[in-house]
């Protein structure tokens, strides 16, 4: 079974070089230019892993991944932003805002093509856990109200981290 | 028919007395202080000041007693009853004192302060008795009533307080205006100690306080010298007419030896003459200047000659001097004390105007005003080599910082958002190269060329990200931040981010910092020139031929509050038209560069009010040398 991909960004060109490299890979993937749009499709289709940009006008990236999270709380999430930059200590970041929200992955606009299919390869290796059961349980147990609170405050996090780095 | 006068006269209301002492005198500090004067020129050697503020159990008076030569009836009537009349009848021919007071009407300056004045006074060792006058000063206030028409009762009266075999007068100030309080009493004091030379008290003359309940406040009046003047000129006058000086500049030269120099002016009426001039470099505290205004002042045997000094008396043009040379002239009036001291026996021939006001216009005058500008050219070229950085210069440097930072915030707010939006295309370039690289292969064209184009491709599209990537760390702002960090530790930090890049390329790079330096500087803007000074030098040795070794060293010292960095490479060095566009923004000479690295550099020392310069030699190599102050 190929994984199955959402990518969410609103930018019509970067979803189409994306879409097309995904696919010609071999994934099975899906498109969303809006936060609704994304949504939508989570009701539609049940996908190991969002993609997501990290700015997006409405709606933060963190806190469609959390409203994501309610649908399909298994899902694995890359986030891709312009906004990083080389010196960012990832691991730092992850750590900093798990018990809000799980980002598994973070990648800086432009990556390269081997980047982004590197990272995914990564997440779904042969003996790779998924999502560890304490974060699963998290989302499922947070109301989504608090989740979306969550959300916001690990946007704030991030936007500090971004600026200090 | 009656008879007509032969002319017009005068009519002097009785209120003009009210005009006189309340209007004229300015205070009621100015009144005790022209009673003061009064006293002593009647030769006086103490002056003692009573007070007794009001009450609920006292009346209150304000009692100025002097051991002066005292007034005979016939003095009183001539002298003190004589409005505007300030002669006194000896002082023609034993000139013991040059009187000190105005013009006359220092007697009035008592009805400020009180509705009732006492005067008691003894002219003659022998007489028993003193005469008492009192004066009650509201009989003035009737505008119908001449100034003759009020008679002043006397009577001879024995009194305590002017012993027999004692001349002297007591002013007896009754019926007070104003409630004494401590600050009112402690301003008068400093007023009358304005009167006294702060370096060297009169030997004849004192005053001395006593307030009624208050120990604090009794006792005798002295104008503390003042301290901690940057500069100190002391000179005086030697009897071959040579003038002798010995300046002092405490911490900021060295000591400076006593010399002897000759005058423009003609110092021979002035031998003897010693003065002193303080300079402070900042307006002084309270507490160095002892709360004396600036001013050049003249002393008469310890006792000061006005207005020599006072605000308004630009006397030696220092004011003047200013206004006309705008930021030149290095001499500010507000920082300046000079105390000069003249004796009336030594200096016979600076007399003073029959006004009692200033020195009578005269060559020895005109000798003295001469060799007190000459002292103060030299306090001023001394000034000037003292203060390495002139004021307008300081200003100037000032002006660039501002510059500097401006232009560092316009060039972070224009790069704030375009970071983030020079990358989304470059995501979709990055992205789509990479399609094409894949669709190529699955229809089986795997050609060189092609393979060529694309790496090409992608390592611009890195070459730009990394130029954003440095335009949105300026955008962050925090290289105007000052932080206070260990710069050694960073340092090394810093240089640990190139280690890799040298080694790949087979340069030694070299760190020499302490084991701690703190700073407080902006750490961000140190980061980037430093990265910025290394990437050059890397840069300078990828043109050297592999077989040279190559060799950056870093060198991180403190002086003072500067902090000093030097980036040493063994590279080709700055040939001349690399030189010209050095600091220029976007200019460079370089494949793949943005022309923006050293400029960045430049604005960013320069906002912190430090100085970036280089030293290279062809062939050689280049030593970068930065001074980051602490701010």
């Amino acid at each position: 079974m190929p994984l199955h991909i959402l990518i969410v960004d609103d930018e019509p060109d970067e979803l189409d070089a994306w879409r097309a490299l995904l696919r010609r890979k071999g994934y099975n993937v899906q498109t969303a230019s809006t936060a609704e749009q994304a949504l939508q499709k989570c009701d539609e289709h049940r996908f190991d892993l969002v993609v997501l940009d990290y700015v997006m006008p409405r709606m933060k990236g963190l806190e469609l991944l959390a409203r994501i999270r309610k649908k399909l709380p298994l899902v694995r999430s890359i986030l891709i932003s312009g906004k990083l930059d080389e010196k960012l200590q990832e691991q730092d970041i992850r750590e900093s805002i798990r018990s809000e929200v799980e980002v598994d992955k973070y990648l800086r606009k432009p990556a390269s093509n081997d980047e982004l299919l590197g990272a995914i390869t990564a997440l779904f290796q042969e003996k790779q856990p998924g999502r560890a059961w304490d974060a699963i349980a998290g989302d499922l147990l947070k109301g989504e109200e608090s989740s979306i609170k969550k959300a916001r405050g690990a946007q704030s996090k991030l936007n500090k981290h971004i600026k200090k780095s | 028919m009656a008879q007509e006068s032969t002319g017009f006269y005068f009519r002097v209301s009785a209120n003009l007395l009210r005009l006189i002492g309340q209007e004229l005198v300015a205070s009621d500090e100015t009144a005790v202080l022209e009673l003061v004067k009064n006293a002593y020129d009647s030769n006086a050697r103490t002056v003692t000041i009573t007070i007794e503020p009001v009450s609920e159990r006292r009346v209150g008076f304000i009692r100025i007693q002097d051991d002066g030569q005292g007034m005979s009836r016939k003095d009183f009537e001539h002298l003190f009853m004589a409005a505007a009349y300030s002669e006194r009848p000896e002082e023609a021919s034993s000139a013991k004192r040059v009187p000190t007071g105005e013009k006359g009407i220092g007697r009035f300056a008592a009805s400020r302060l009180g509705s009732r004045l006492t005067v008691l006074t003894r002219a003659a060792v022998h007489e028993s008795k003193v005469l008492k006058i009192d004066f009650d000063w509201k009989k003035f206030q009737d505008k119908t009533k001449d100034f003759d028409e009020i008679s002043i009762p006397w009577e001879q009266v024995s009194s305590n307080l002017l012993p027999r075999g004692q001349t002297g007068t007591i002013l007896e100030v009754t019926g007070l205006h104003s409630v004494w309080k401590p600050d009112r009493i402690e301003k008068l004091k400093a007023s009358l100690a304005e009167v006294l030379d702060p370096f060297h008290k009169p030997s004849d003359f004192k005053i001395i306080f006593d307030v009624t309940g208050s120990e604090k406040l009794s006792g005798p009046v002295t104008q503390k010298p003042l301290t901690g003047a940057d500069l100190d000129l002391e000179f005086r006058v030697l009897a071959d007419e040579e003038v002798s000086r010995k300046l002092s500049t405490g911490s900021l030269g060295p000591e400076n030896q006593r010399e002897a120099i000759p005058s423009n002016a003609d110092t021979q009426p002035l031998v003897g003459l010693t003065g002193r001039y303080l300079y402070f470099l900042k307006r002084p505290s309270k507490q160095k200047s002892q709360g004396l205004p600036a001013g050049v002042r003249v002393y008469r045997d310890g006792v000061r000659v006005e207005p020599f000094g006072s605000p308004t008396a630009d006397w030696l043009g220092v004011s003047e001097k200013r206004a006309k040379r705008a930021g030149h002239a290095h001499v500010v009036p507000s920082r300046l004390y000079g105390f000069i001291e003249i004796s009336r026996i030594k200096h016979q021939q600076l007399k003073d105007t029959t006004g009692r006001q200033a020195l009578i216009d005269n060559e020895a005058a005109q000798g003295l005003v001469t060799l007190l500008q000459e002292q103060l050219g030299f306090l001023e070229e001394n000034i000037r080599t003292l203060v390495s950085v002139p004021k307008w210069e300081a200003g100037k440097q000032k002006k660039i910082i501002k510059l500097e930072r401006a232009r560092l915030h316009a060039l972070g707010m224009l790069s704030a958002g375009l970071g983030h939006e020079l990358r989304q295309p470059l995501q979709v370039i990055r992205t789509q190269t990479g399609n094409i690289h894949d669709r190529l292969s699955e229809l089986n064209i795997n050609d060189a060329d092609i393979n060529q184009y694309e790496a090409a491709i992608d390592r611009n599209i890195q070459r730009m990200d990394g130029s954003i990537g440095y335009i949105a760390q300026l955008a962050k702002g925090d290289v105007e931040k000052v932080d206070n960090f260990n710069l050694a530790e960073h340092l090394r930090d810093d240089s640990r981010y190139m280690e890799n890049e040298c080694r790949a390329k087979g340069i030694k790079l070299e760190v020499n910092a302490p084991h701690n330096q703190m700073a407080r500087i902006s750490q961000t803007g140190f980061s980037i020139v430093l990265l910025n000074l290394l990437k050059n030098a890397v840069e300078a040795l990828d043109e050297l031929s592999e077989r040279n070794e190559k060799r950056i060293s870093i060198l991180l010292s403190k002086h003072g509050l500067d902090n000093l960095l030097e980036v040493t490479d063994n590279g080709t060095g700055i040939d001349e038209p690399a030189e010209k566009r050095l600091f220029k923004e976007f200019e460079t000479g370089k494949t793949g560069g943005m022309g923006i690295g050293l400029y960045t550099c430049r604005v960013i020392v320069q906002a912190h009010g430090g100085e970036i310069t280089y030293k290279t030699r062809l062939g050689l190599g280049t030593t970068f040398y930065v001074r980051f102050p602490d701010r």
